[in-house]
């Protein structure tokens, strides 16, 4: 029950000669099989504690720990979502998802896993549609399917609905709370939107100037009503420990 | 779709339709002089002679090898070439002034000192050929390899790619597009600078072929030889768009960018 232990954890820039710090002195512990949520204003630094996690920069100071990695050998995997989809614009949707696969080995696994997502994900008839050819929706669900076909112990998101219209947003945040409750994995999810982190932490992590102002357990059931009144304590409460300065 | 296409390709053919038209009733009214411009007859009759005989197609073939060998040989050298320049910032450094000079120089202008240093033997011709087609290709992978976009790249690093991996299978993918790009642009400066080179010393290829037919007072075999120019290119060129399309099936969806630079 270990999960993800962060101490001390420091990041710092220099802009233009003076040292920025993106993270400050963070120190938390991310519960295994958990969901996560790390909210806060823009620039908050979560984000960069995300990319650190995902060992997409180096930390300066601090320790990250992941865990004995349970029965696997060799640590735990990781993986990534993205604000933007990223796919490979030359791969089909199918392409795309087995796109972590690099061994010869992994092949048969990674073709299982891809068809597992693939009719989880709703995508089975875009499997051999090109990125170009899908909506800001579709090409995120495909995102999300190439991250969980990587099978990782992990999964870190980044605003991944951020760039989504209401609608479409509001169906994958539904979708992600099953894949959560079907798959148990821990997610690590960044998001600026308050609604979004009640509506799907377990528990959420609230930063500001980069550091962690708030840290607080959600434990209404799924799914949750975004107009239920101990929905808006909660929200309440988040956004009462961000009040403090206005920007 | 087919329709559309059809039509694309029909309204491509009125010009030429109609300039042929104008050559036949200039020629038949005898409205110019029939040395400077030959009637279409006579360079049917041309066409004709010179299949028969095979000398068109000897010289065709002789020139369409100069093209292919200098081709490939441009290609190995840039395609390398700007793979290693575009990954590494430091070896642009190095290289960039030294290119930039060269690539001001048109390959003709190189032509007198080629035929000193090796005669006017296959050797200068092939290397005009890879002097017109190495920048076209260098440049474009260059900028295709150092314009792929970094966050597909980050894409690859969360998953564990290797640098090898990485480059096989997002950054040369990523590049591909522009290279073709490069290749195709390459191919028909290479035509070009051939004939040139042709034209200057040689004793075969078509471009010798309208030299000799000057020398001979021969107009019909010389507008033989600008039309098989020009067919040739756009033949080439045909077939390459066909290949490029082949390659790169996802740049269908994504409105094709060919033809820039």
């Amino acid at each position: 029950m270990a999960g993800v232990e962060i101490t001390n954890l420091t990041k710092q820039y220099l802009v233009a000669g003076e040292e920025f710090y993106a993270l400050k002195d963070v120190s938390t512990v991310i519960p295994d099989g958990s969901f996560t949520v790390i909210v806060g204003r823009s620039g908050c630094g979560k984000t960069t504690l995300l990319r650190l996690l995902g060992n997409l920069e180096e930390k300066s100071a601090g320790r990250i720990r992941l865990g004995d990695g349970g029965s696997k050998a060799g640590g735990r995997r990781i993986g990534m979502v993205f604000q933007e989809h990223r796919l490979m614009p030359w791969l089909s949707v199918k392409e795309n998802m087995a796109f972590s696969c690099t061994r010869q080995e992994q092949r048969d696994r990674t073709e299982r896993l891809v068809a597992k997502y693939l009719r989880v994900l709703g995508l089975e008839k875009f499997q051999d549609a090109y990125p170009a050819q899908l909506s800001g929706g579709m090409a995120q669900r495909v995102a999300l399917g190439r991250t969980l076909c990587y099978d990782p112990d992990i999964i870190l998101m980044d605003e991944p609905f951020g760039a989504l219209d209401y609608f479409t947003r509001q169906r994958l945040q539904r979708e992600i709370v099953d894949l959560f409750l079907a798959q148990k994995k821990t997610i690590v999810f960044v998001t600026h939107d308050v609604t979004e982190a009640v509506y799907l932490g377990q528990k959420i992590i609230v930063m500001d100037a980069g550091e962690v102002v708030r840290e607080l357990p959600v434990d209404l059931p799924y799914l949750r009503d975004p107009a239920s009144p101990e929905f808006l304590a909660v929200q309440r409460e988040i956004l009462s420990s961000l009040r403090g300065d206005q920007t | 779709m087919l329709k559309m296409t059809t039509t694309k390709v029909l309204r491509g053919l009125y010009l030429p339709a109609v300039i042929i038209l104008v050559w036949i009733a200039g020629s038949w009214l005898a409205a110019w002089n029939s040395y400077i411009i030959p009637p279409p007859g006579e360079v049917l009759a041309a066409l004709t002679k010179l299949l028969a005989d095979g000398v068109l197609a000897k010289h065709v073939l002789v020139s369409l090898y100069r093209v292919f060998a200098g081709f490939l040989a441009a290609f190995l050298l840039a395609f390398p070439l700007g793979v290693a320049v575009g990954m590494s910032s430091r070896c642009n450094d190095y290289l960039q002034p030294t290119l930039e000079f060269i690539r001001h120089v048109p390959p003709l202008a190189a032509m007198p000192m080629l035929i000193l240093w090796f005669g006017i033997g296959e050797w200068p011709k092939l290397l005009i050929v890879i002097l017109a087609t190495f920048f076209p290709i260098f440049l474009n992978t260059l900028h295709g390899v150092a314009s792929c976009d970094v966050k597909l790249v980050e894409v690859g690093k969360s998953f564990g790619l290797s640098k090898g991996e990485t480059f096989r299978r997002i950054v040369f993918p990523a590049a591909l597009p522009s290279v073709l790009v490069g290749m195709r642009l390459g191919l028909g400066y290479s035509w070009r600078a051939l004939v040139g080179a042709e034209l200057i010393a040689a004793s075969s290829g078509i471009g010798y072929m309208i030299l000799d037919a000057e020398q001979l007072a021969r107009p019909d075999v010389v507008v033989l030889g600008i039309l098989t120019i020009g067919v040739l290119g756009s033949l080439i060129d045909g077939l390459f768009l066909r290949l490029t399309k082949l390659a790169i099936p996802w740049k269908e969806s994504e409105e094709a960018d060919y033809g820039r630079g």
